[in-house]
């Protein structure tokens, strides 16, 4: 009798004969391709030596990227069946643990998350520090997230700016005088103990304000009298007048005049002016003869609004402070640093912040003084949630892991205090609580952050953050943005098929985007959702976002455009071009009179540019019936718009829309998107070890209707529990 | 300060904004120091239109070259180095990525590490400089620049998009940031920062941002033994991060801040490149000029940049024309990128020119090298790479020639040179083989 599980396939006997047939052409000898000698090793120990060409091997056969589309042999499903098996029944476990996770920071958006999460401060992180680093695509990439000297210097900036904002102290309402000297105005001329105005005019300082409020301004000054009215001086703050006041004042008797005006906080210019010059040269008094105002300096009192607690603060009392003689200063940093380093703190970890919060002079002193230590910490500022303060994994970190994985996954922020409860009993280890949470947190309004930081770098729509159209009728770049982020939302929410990013015959439209698409159907304000009808548009395709990122400024780019389908849609990034490739501009001269396709149809005669233009340029050529901001059109310059091509595999299509059904057919679409997400979810690029995984989560999908659900689903419980209970995504 | 003149006082008598004039005054009693030295790279993208770049012949400089136009009244404060290459820059395998790979290695000598989006490269010649004499400063290093990194998507090839956008490295897979925002600038290096705007750094506060440093360290210990490497190593910049603004806050404690006024205070947001061009530029003559860091470096563009230049009538993206082909039409404008460039460098001279140090003024007390690490921006080349040496070198370069090195002459040679004269200790540079006879 056959045995039911076939015997695990033997390197010499089953791999081996494989690799000589199918790959050894290029990846053999010295002279291989990529450096990658596949035949270098002719025993089972040898290859177990350098498991990682074999993981790359399977991974590249396994989404048919190799061999190359120009290969004559391709291998049978059971000869790829039978590699796949070898790598990783019997390679793998022989191989030592895989840990490519490296350390991540907090990056700038899950920053700002994090602020607005933890205390209700919104704080600007992406305009105020660095920019963080993209890798394979994405801002939150572990290996990339570096943290420079000056990194850190904002980020004791930003505690103290959050925290100040988050607990409001005595030290914040405490009323200041500033004195603003004579000499720090400018304008006007000098004069001993005073600066002085001759004519009408205005001297001016720049005075900084601690914060928004209510302020008093009192002016000190004198005037040369002459004429039959006294001194009229006025008072202005950014450039708008307080009011105005007499000043009979003179020489010996400085005049004391208030006014009281609200202030935004920062630099602010605050001006005195003289209002009514009088000079009269000949007069027979020389002491009538010229009117002057002697400005001896300026007080600024304030602010003499008081700030109300915050909603944090309030809460955090409620807790902590109410009905108690003493507020539980101890107490309440053990609650929050579970909140902020979303872990429980160890006992010493509480005494040494304890230690440090008594320096404090109040309670709000001390509260904030440990609020920004636990914000400096590594343990906030990277992903460290898996250690205990002894720097152990254990049981319970592993919970409190998954709820961080969870919340900056789906939500780009911390954990709030649901999960952490849930991890503070080992609840989240339980297959059915877990998908509970997945369910309750994309239901949250939170969940934008899955479109805003994932959507926007996986379909690049980011990169139109710095693009201005070049005319005033064409949608904005933020209406372009918000389209395809509507989309993405909804078929996230709505648990639509992922196809619909193909194939969705609706979007979400503004009246701007709708008078450029040519909808005929009222649109309010904002964006709603219409349907395409009868207009030759589908999907992110169809989305003049995509279209407008994929061209040149003025004019559309097939290649561009084929490129982006290939690496964002279909999973299949393309080699870069070989050293001494011509780009299109440096093509001989005589070409000028032949069309763009021609051009191209010339360039790809070229042996070294076949194979990847082959596969780029038909994809772009199909979407060449959109222009470079993706309008449509039927003609170029006059001459019609031939969007007919061949894919290399054969599949014909002619326009757009027999484009986009082709592609809503292809099964890289699902790898592609999961590979990106999972890319996105673990900080990481995939590898090649990573392919069971992937197979894995593929294999768990609805295969007739896959979601964005169920692929986060399948995501988070392999990183949960590594491997996906069968009924995860039923 | 009763017996020395404010800055500040001496600003409202001219009523101009950014002179601040370097007084003997201002010094601090005792004998007259010589001006400290200065060290800046300005780099500029995509290589350059070179017919237009080099001079006829080798020897003193006479009638400059069209792009080079601009710099003739600092004739004898400039140097046009040929022949100096990066070779790091160059593929040695690793495929295409030039522009990666030419801002990566400018100033470290180092080939940056590709594989699948990872970051390896080495210290870069500015920090080096830093490290040793920015000890001496509030701020060891400035780095300026006109755009930001990568939104999303491949930046060159494969590379991570650290590369493009810096060529300032701290340690090596760690750039140093790079500021675009005139504002946070002029904040950080005269306001204290931006949280200080709003509250005058006090004593109470820096004994604050002490206690909670104090901690920082203390909490480290039991978090570091258990770490792996490669955590460890992140985090290892964590806490360098931490003893540099120990530094900072003694610095600050000890030594007067320039007091800078409020009028110079620049937008976050400026109306055009040229206008961001000059404005950071008057920043880097400020910082000096105060005396609050001494080396910096300064990215006209990112690598790879595909801006469009409107004011000179472009509208084609700054990296698509430079693949020109040597169409008449696109070789001139990038001539004109080029040129526009050159003038913002000697905007930039110039305002260094104005500020007198005692005898002698900034400029002459500075080393400005300015270059591109591609040579032709049609050929990706990195031979025979556009470079330049501006400023007096305190005195230390022979200034005032046109002179070609070798044929495959390290780039990394002339930095390790340069440092050499700023009496900055170190053997070499990346691929550096020794110094050069300027």
């Amino acid at each position: 009798m056959e045995p039911l599980i076939p015997p695990p396939p033997s390197f010499e006997a089953d791999v081996l004969p494989l690799l000589d047939e199918y790959c050894a052409k290029c990846h053999e000898g010295e002279d291989a391709k990529g450096k990658i000698d596949l035949l270098r090793n002719l025993s089972e120990d040898e290859a177990l030596l350098q498991p990682d060409i074999y993981f790359q091997a399977a991974w590249e056969i396994w989404r048919g990227t190799m061999p190359p589309a120009s290969a004559k042999k391709r291998p049978s499903t059971e000869e790829v069946s039978r590699l796949l098996r070898w790598v990783d029944e019997t390679m793998a476990p022989q191989v030592k643990a895989f840990q490519p996770q490296r350390l991540r920071r907090l990056n700038n958006f899950e920053y700002h998350h994090a602020m607005r999460d933890l205390f209700d401060v919104e704080f600007d992180a992406k305009g105020f520090f660095p920019a963080d680093t993209v890798s394979n695509g994405f801002d939150n990439m572990g290996s990339a997230l570096s943290l420079s000297h000056e990194q850190f210097e904002k980020y004791v900036e930003a505690t103290e700016t959050v925290v100040a904002a988050a607990v409001v102290s005595e030290a914040g309402n405490r009323k200041e005088i500033q004195e603003i000297s004579a000499s720090e105005f400018s304008g006007g001329g000098d004069r001993p103990n005073g600066r002085s105005l001759f004519t009408n005019g205005l001297l001016t300082a720049q005075v900084k304000f601690p914060r928004r409020g209510t302020y008093r301004f009192r002016v000190f000054a004198w005037g040369e009298q002459a004429g039959e009215e006294p001194v009229l001086g006025g008072l202005q703050v950014n450039n708008q007048v307080l009011g105005s006041f007499s000043i009979p004042n003179e020489r010996g008797d400085i005049g004391v005049f208030e006014k009281e005006a609200h202030v935004d906080g920062g630099v602010v210019e605050v001006g005195v002016s003289f209002l009514n010059d009088f000079y009269q040269p000949k007069h027979p008094d020389p002491k009538q003869r010229d009117r002057n105002l002697i400005l001896q300096k300026l007080e600024i009192i304030g602010p003499l609004d008081i700030l109300p607690k915050t909603e944090f603060q309030t809460a955090l009392e409620a807790r902590f402070v109410a009905g108690r003689r003493h507020p539980n200063l101890h107490g309440a940093i053990s609650y929050l640093t579970e909140r902020v380093w979303r872990r429980p703190p160890g006992k010493s970890e509480v005494n040494r912040l304890f230690k440090l919060a008594r320096e404090g002079k109040s309670w709000e002193d001390s509260l904030s003084f440990a609020l920004r230590a636990m914000l400096l910490s590594p343990k906030f500022l990277f992903r460290l949630e898996n250690q205990n303060e002894y720097g152990e994994a254990s049981e319970l970190q592993a919970d409190f892991s998954i709820a961080s994985q969870l919340s900056f996954f789906l939500w780009g922020s911390v954990p709030d205090e649901e999960l952490l409860a849930l991890a503070r009993n080992g609840n989240l280890r339980d297959a059915e609580v877990l998908r509970n949470q997945i369910g309750r947190m994309l239901k949250s309004p939170k969940v934008r952050a899955l479109a805003d930081g994932f959507a926007s770098q996986w379909l690049q729509t980011r990169n139109l953050n710095d693009y201005r159209s070049a005319q005033d009728h064409w949608p904005s770049s933020e209406s372009m943005q918000q389209e395809t982020f509507f989309l993405f939302d909804y078929i996230l929410k709505e648990e639509r098929s992922i196809w619909d990013f193909i194939q969705a015959d609706y979007t979400f439209v503004n009246s701007s985007l709708a008078k450029f698409y040519g909808i005929k159907e009222d649109v309010g304000e904002g964006f709603q959702k219409v349907s395409y009808g009868v207009l030759p548009r589908r999907g992110v395709l169809g989305h003049a976002s995509v279209l407008t990122l994929t061209s040149h400024a003025t004019r559309t780019s097939p290649v561009k455009r084929g490129k982006w389908v290939m690496e964002n849609l279909l999973d299949s990034p393309l080699p870069p071009p070989p050293p001494g490739a011509d780009s299109l501009a440096t093509e001989q001269n005589g070409q000028e009179d032949m069309t763009l396709r021609e051009r191209l149809e010339l360039h790809r005669s070229k042996k070294q540019c076949v194979s990847c233009h082959a596969a780029m340029d038909p994809l772009g050529f199909g979407l060449e019936n959109y222009d470079f901001v993706g309008k449509w059109r039927d003609d170029v310059d006059g001459i019609p718009v031939d969007s007919s091509g061949v894919l290399p595999d054969g599949r014909k299509f002619d326009g757009p829309f027999q484009l986009i059904s082709v592609l809503g057919k292809d099964v890289r679409f699902i790898r592609a998107l999961l590979s990106k997400l999972a890319t996105y979810a673990f900080g990481r690029p995939m590898e090649p070890r990573d392919r069971p995984m992937i197979q894995l989560i593929l294999d768990s999908l609805d295969q007739e209707k896959p979601t964005l659900k169920q692929m986060i689903t399948g995501i988070l419980f392999y990183d949960a529990f590594g491997h996906i209970p069968p009924t995860s995504n039923q | 300060m009763t017996h020395l003149l404010s800055r500040r006082s001496v600003l409202r008598g001219t009523g101009t904004a950014m002179a601040l004039p370097f007084l003997e005054a201002m010094l601090p009693r005792g004998p007259i120091k010589r001006p400290p030295a200065r060290l800046v790279y300005v780099y500029a993208p995509n290589g350059m239109e070179l017919d237009s770049w080099w001079p006829k012949k080798e020897g003193p400089l006479g009638k400059l070259p069209k792009t080079l136009r601009s710099l003739q009244p600092f004739r004898d404060e400039l140097s046009i180095y040929g022949g100096l290459t990066s070779d790091k820059a160059r593929a040695n395998g690793d495929g295409p990525g030039d522009h990666a790979r030419a801002a990566a290695s400018w100033l470290t000598g180092v080939q940056p590490k590709k594989a699948n989006g990872g970051i390896g490269l080495g210290v870069s010649a500015d920090q080096i400089a830093a490290e040793q004499i920015g000890a001496q400063t509030r701020f060891r290093s400035l780095q300026l620049g006109c755009e930001r990194g990568g939104n999303a998507g491949q930046c060159d090839s494969g590379y991570s998009c650290a590369y493009s956008s810096n060529i300032s490295w701290q340690g090596e897979s760690t750039p140093a940031s790079k500021e675009v925002n005139p504002r946070l600038v002029f904040d950080r290096l005269f306001r204290g920062g931006t949280h200080a705007l709003a509250r005058e750094a006090s004593a109470e506060r820096v004994a604050e941002r002490k206690s909670i440093l104090d901690y920082l360290k203390e909490d480290k210990e039991r978090l570091w033994k258990r770490l792996g490497a490669a955590d460890r190593e992140k985090l290892s910049d964590y806490f360098a991060g931490v003893r540099e603004m120990e530094r900072r806050i003694d610095l600050f404690e000890k030594s007067h801040v320039a007091s800078v006024a409020d009028s110079d205070r620049p937008s976050s947001v400026t109306p055009d490149y040229a206008a961001h061009l000059k404005v950071m530029a008057d920043l880097l003559a400020l910082a000096f000029q105060a005396d609050v860091t001494r080396v910096a470096t300064f990215m006209m563009a990112n690598e790879g940049s595909n801006r469009s230049y409107p004011n000179l009538g472009i509208k084609g993206g700054h990296h698509s024309i430079s693949h020109h082909g040597d169409v008449v039409e696109k070789r001139n404008q990038i001539q004109a990128i080029n040129q526009f460039h050159v003038e913002h460098l000697a905007y930039l001279l110039g305002k260094f020119h104005e500020i007198k140090e005692g005898q002698s003024n900034l400029l002459e007390s500075s080393t400005i090298v300015f270059g591109s690490n591609i040579g032709d921006g049609n050929r990706h080349n990195h031979e025979d790479l556009p470079t330049l040496v501006c400023g007096g070198g305190s005195g230390k370069l022979d200034q005032g020639v046109f002179k070609r090195f070798p044929k495959e002459t390290p780039l990394a040679n002339l930095h390790l040179s340069l440092l050499g004269k700023m009496g900055v200790s170190v053997s070499t540079l990346g691929d550096s083989t020794g110094v050069l006879p300027i």
